[in-house]
């Protein structure tokens, strides 16, 4: 039934069939590829024309095969790192609104700070200092993506802690793991997934901005760092940097759009 | 009839207006462009090319170069070199003042060389260190006696490696505190009137410099401008006028230097060669030779010139590039490109593919001179079976990890020669600059007959012989290969037409008291 | 009303305080040595190292440092800056200027342009202006920041030659424009960009807000009495609707200070963000902790003013002192 009203949006499919192409693309993109994105070529700086479709760089490397190469680096950084950033969220919004208290008061105000503190300088800092090893960053940019979500989830687990059938279970004599886990959780996940689902575009942004300020791993390709190198070259090549940053935009679109088509079908509450 | 007459109009009036053209005229002024305000503008404690663009107008050293190195008069009016090459007699202008009205002596050179360049300056530290003492007889005469005869002493008085300096000014300071290091004063044709960090620099004209009627321009400005591609469509526009190749990408510097009527030239003070260094110690394939010829052989120097340099590059030959014309040996053994010979001599070492080896290459991602250079090079090894996995390493940790760790198996950088092999060159391969410290002799390679060579080559002042020596060295190490010759760096240096009289010498800071601009703006 | 700002002011030095510790472990913890970039390229004497490490106090343990550090910090002192060789109070303060002035030209933009268009997208839900501007909102909101900056650049700079490619301002001297309209010359192209995610952020919040708060009754209501439509929409649906807006606004502060950090680089703004990013680059660490530093307060601050604002528009909100 909410899958009719989902057809009825265009826009929303459209979201949802882009991510899974990105998807799709991060997972084959290397044997899609015409060519191997690291090689060096005598054609130089040429513009769109096959044999190729989106130009070459001025050392002769594919742009096409950058761009279907470097899905996967944004794949990975965008959905691990959204993943991490869930998990702590989730922990800490849990334990704060379930426990309440010294303890909740201590990590809410832990969050704020976290909240408020300049963050991309901070996974700039790290990732400069510490080199920009995709491990890393894929922790730091965790580390101060998590706190949206710890607020959503305390706030549900306060809504939730006093509904009739988590008191009843609690009285039933049911461990706080197992109400945590198995009644309140549960049922405060929808929003948490709609902001999950949100939280992968801005990773993946996070990610492309630091490549783009020349933060990136040489040995890979990644769209962010095509668009560093491409600075260089806005007045010859344009398609240097309009590909990948083609790339980049259309990605995230795709995820905000199928964010929203989760939202509308998870939370259907909101129908204007 | 009429043509005729428009033809000898022409041919009448041509020179007239070539000779307004080439007439240097008083006024105007010239803008030029940094990328980054200047740490100091303290010249005897930095070689910072952001900090040399703004002060070096505002001082002079006791000579100036001319574009072959040779020395010229400055500050100095004559000098003499006595014949066992251990005493240098300078003989100083007397009509020279501080931009504060006092006069220069010879105590001011004096206590320059041996209190502060001595002791803090990068490159002139290794000349100055030489000097046994100085004498002052009288105010205009300074006495320069070395310990040992060093080579390339005349051409260390010049303005780059020594800027003279206020003594009443500097004399029991801090040197890293002093207000000199904001507020400079020297003898040099230009004074600072406004500076505004991470904007501009203003120097106006030194109306008491001198040499009469010098300088011709009013102001130069210097621009803060840390895009590149910023900095070239601004000098397109005709912003700015001056581009010096440290401030020049190399992928614009080809486009500029076709343009019509845009001033240039190809070369700089310190000519650099981007230096590939093996490992030889810890590396156990690197140790083998037919290894590292194999890598040379699998290295496409010429792509890397044309494409990753676009052409302002010249392939590497040896370890004195040939814009050090005298001392530069073009008679070493070539490595030509050619990955099959690379191949065969990889399986001949006993290193099968398709995955010979894995090597790490490490360099410094943030030094536009090399991360080109590391990134062909690093594919270019692929495709013979090496598995090079790249490095990079901000410059403080190169430092520690390269240079005193040597984690790394190997290592590119743009190394320079300041000018002459005996300061530049010789501490990339002689035994005693195997130590833990930044820019040495890093590959640790060791060969007696080469230290020898690069000695007595420092310890005369006669060009011919020392020449002899430095042949002799090159080829050695070209043969033995403890590092390639990737690239003889390219500098392009670039003005727009209105600005004359400009690159006389081989130093960007030298000589701007002749530069003038054909429109008075 | 005092008393609250007092009492956010001293809630302020923990939350500075941990940015100090923060940014002090990072320092301790880099590798590499400062010192030895400093001194430059040739191999340059031991002593004259060590008398740089002495003078800038790194021959201490690091508790000593961190201790003499937040006790300089305390009386305003924020340091000396290895790479410019000033102090970095003098540094930051030639940059924090710049760096304040596009981020509120974005801001001044975004709060506009973002509430003018969701005002329109809210008056008529569902209408054909809404659908095109809310797509074009989350287009917005998906563009990289520095990706639009370099086809801004491309289009309007490099192509049209209508603006100007970099910096603040023309050197040209005895220049017929006036310096401010110069500057805003400059200024034009980064502060679109830095604005647009936020242009479209608030387009989406106060349409959504506008609706939900029920403008529309508003509006209904007013018209029965024969208000003019303009005066209710303005005046009733606006002012409720704006509450969420600004918390976001001022939630988003520190983002702002992201987007400036790219957008500097693309358009060479001689900025705040870009100096703390060169000074990382440097290992000008003073610089790097100050610049932090003063940008946690900027953001703090501009937390503040968003609840101060909220305060004024708010009628319900009194910050009283009796509590």
């Amino acid at each position: 039934m909410r899958w009719r009203r989902l057809r009825r949006r265009p826009l929303a499919l459209a979201g949802l069939v882009g991510a899974v192409l990105f998807v799709a693309v991060a997972i084959a993109g290397p044997w899609v590829a015409p060519r191997n994105p690291l090689a060096l070529g005598q054609d130089t700086l040429r513009a769109p024309a096959p044999p190729y479709w989106f130009g070459t760089d001025e050392l002769g490397r594919d742009i096409l095969s950058g761009v279907l190469q470097g899905a996967r680096v944004s794949l990975v950084v965008g959905l691990l790192s959204a993943a991490g950033a869930v998990l702590v969220g989730v922990a800490v919004g849990a334990v704060a609104g379930y426990k309440g208290g010294a303890v909740d008061e201590v990590l809410m105000r832990v969050t704020e700070w976290v909240l408020v503190v300049p963050q991309f300088l901070i996974v700039l800092v790290v990732a400069a200092i510490f080199g920009s090893d995709l491990g890393l960053v894929i922790v730091v940019l965790a580390a101060v993506a998590w706190p949206a979500t710890a607020r959503l989830t305390r706030a549900q687990f306060l809504a939730l802690g006093g509904r009739e059938f988590v008191v009843a279970a609690r009285s039933l004599g049911a461990s706080s793991r197992r109400v945590v886990l198995r009644e309140i959780l549960p049922n405060a996940l929808p929003p948490i997934v709609v902001a999950a689902s949100l939280q992968i575009p801005s990773s993946i942004l996070a990610e492309a901005s630091l490549r783009f300020l020349g933060l990136s791993d040489p040995n890979s390709v990644s769209w962010g760092g095509m668009l560093n190198q491409a600075q260089n070259f806005l007045q010859q090549a344009w398609w240097m940097p309009f590909f990948p940053g083609a790339a980049i935009f259309l990605t995230v679109l795709s995820f905000n759009l199928a964010g929203e088509a989760l939202n509308d079908l998870l939370n259907p509450r909101r129908e204007v | 009839m009429k043509r005729l007459l428009l033809t000898v109009l022409l041919l009448v009036a041509l020179p007239l207006v070539v000779a307004a053209q080439d007439t240097p005229a008083r006024g105007g002024t010239v803008v030029q462009a940094i990328s980054a305000d200047p740490p100091t503008l303290n010249p005897g404690t930095t070689t910072d090319t952001q900090a040399w663009s703004v002060m070096g107008k505002l001082f002079n050293g006791l000579t100036h170069l001319d574009s072959e190195y040779r020395s010229h008069p400055d500050l100095a009016e004559s000098w003499e070199i006595s014949r066992d090459g251990l005493t240098y007699t300078f003989r100083l202008r007397r009509d020279v003042k501080w931009h504060d009205g006092k006069p220069l002596t010879s105590a001011d050179v004096k206590f320059t060389y041996l209190e502060i360049l001595a002791k803090y300056h990068p490159t002139g530290r290794v000349a100055y260190q030489a000097v046994q003492s100085i004498e002052t007889p009288d105010p205009h005469t300074a006495v320069i006696k070395l310990k040992k005869p060093f080579g390339p002493m005349l051409f260390m008085t010049n303005l780059n490696s020594g800027p003279v300096l206020p003594k009443h000014l500097l004399e029991g300071k801090d040197i890293a505190t002093a207000e000199f290091n904001r507020k400079p004063v020297g003898t040099g044709p230009f004074r600072i009137a406004e500076a505004v960090k991470g904007s501009h620099y203003v120097l106006e004209r030194n109306p008491d410099y001198f040499k009469k009627g010098r300088p011709y321009l009013d102001r130069v400005v210097l621009r803060v401008m840390p895009n590149a591609a910023s900095r070239v469509l601004a000098f397109e526009k005709g912003e700015v006028d001056v581009l010096y190749s440290f401030f020049l990408p190399r992928e614009h510097a080809a486009r500029l230097k076709t343009t019509s009527g845009i001033v240039f030239k190809d070369y700089m003070l310190f000519p650099e060669v981007i230096t590939l260094f093996f490992n030889l110690k810890d590396t156990k394939p690197l140790g083998d030779l037919r290894v590292r010829q194999a890598i040379a052989h699998a290295i496409d120097r010429q792509f890397i010139a044309d494409k990753g340099y676009f052409g302002l590059s010249k392939p590497g030959i040896s370890p004195i590039p040939s814009t050090l014309a005298w001392a530069h040996n073009p008679k070493v053994p070539l490595y030509a490109h050619d990955p099959a010979k690379a191949q065969a001599l990889l399986d001949d070492a006993g290193f099968k593919a398709p995955e010979r080896m894995a090597l790490r290459l490490a360099y410094d991602p943030a030094n536009s001179a090399v991360n080109r250079a590391a990134e062909i090079v690093a594919q270019q090894l692929r495709v013979v079976g090496i598995n090079v996995r790249q490095t990079p390493m901000e410059r403080s940790l190169m430092l520690e990890k390269v240079f005193k760790q040597y984690e790394f198996d190997i290592y590119i950088h743009n190394y320079t020669t300041y000018g002459d092999p005996a300061i530049g060159v010789t501490r990339a391969y002689d035994c005693s600059n195997i130590r833990p410290a930044p820019f040495v002799n890093v590959s640790r390679y060791c060969n007696p007959r080469v230290d020898e060579l690069f000695a007595a080559a420092a310890g005369t002042a006669d060009r011919t012989e020392r020449a002899r020596h430095y042949a002799e060295a090159q080829d050695l190490i070209v043969r033995d290969l403890p590092t390639i010759a990737l690239l003889e760096y390219g500098d392009t240096n670039v003005a727009r037409p209105r600005v004359r009289s400009i690159f006389l010498s081989r130093s960007a800071h030298e000589r701007w008291d002749e530069v003038w601009v054909t429109d008075g703006k | 009303m005092a008393l609250f700002v007092l009492r956010r002011f001293v809630l302020l030095v923990p939350l500075l305080l941990g940015m100090v510790l923060l940014g002090f472990a990072i320092v301790k913890l880099a590798p590499g040595d400062p010192v030895q970039v400093l001194v430059g390229d040739y191999p340059a004497p031991p002593e004259y190292v060590a008398s740089v490490r002495e003078r800038f106090g790194l021959d201490r343990p690091a508790w000593v440092q961190l201790v003499r550090y937040v006790g300089e910090v305390a009386r305003g002192n924020l340091g000396y800056s290895f790479f410019y060789n000033e102090p970095v109070i003098d540094v930051l303060r030639g940059r924090l200027g710049a760096t304040l002035l596009l981020m509120s030209a974005a801001f001044g933009l975004a709060a506009v342009g973002g509430i003018a268009l969701g005002v329109a997208c809210g008056r008529r839900p569902g209408s054909w202006t809404d659908h095109v501007l809310m797509v074009l909102g989350l287009a917005g909101y998906s563009l990289p920041v520095f990706w639009l900056g370099q086809l801004l650049l491309m289009a309007f700079s490099l192509g049209l030659g209508w603006f100007p490619t970099q910096g603040m301002r023309s050197l040209t001297f005895g220049a017929a424009v006036p310096p401010a309209l110069d500057v805003l010359h400059h200024l034009v192209l980064p502060a679109v960009t830095l604005a647009t995610r936020y242009v479209a952020l608030n387009v989406r919040l106060m349409r959504t807000s506008f609706v939900e708060v029920g403008a529309m009754e508003y509006i209904t209501t007013a018209r029965a009495k024969g208000l003019a439509e303009r005066v209710v929409v303005w005046k009733h649906g606006v002012r409720n609707a704006l509450l969420p807006v600004v918390t976001v606004m001022g939630l988003n502060f520190g983002h702002l200070v992201a987007g400036a950090v790219l957008t500097e680089t693309v358009f060479a703004w001689p900025g705040l963000g870009r100096l703390i990013f060169d000074s990382i680059l440097h290992r000008d660490y003073p610089v790097m902790l100050g610049g932090l530093l003063v940008v946690s307060v900027c953001v703090v601050a501009g937390n503040l003013l968003a609840d101060l604002a909220y305060a004024v528009i708010d009628p319900r909100i009194r910050y009283e002192s009796r509590a």
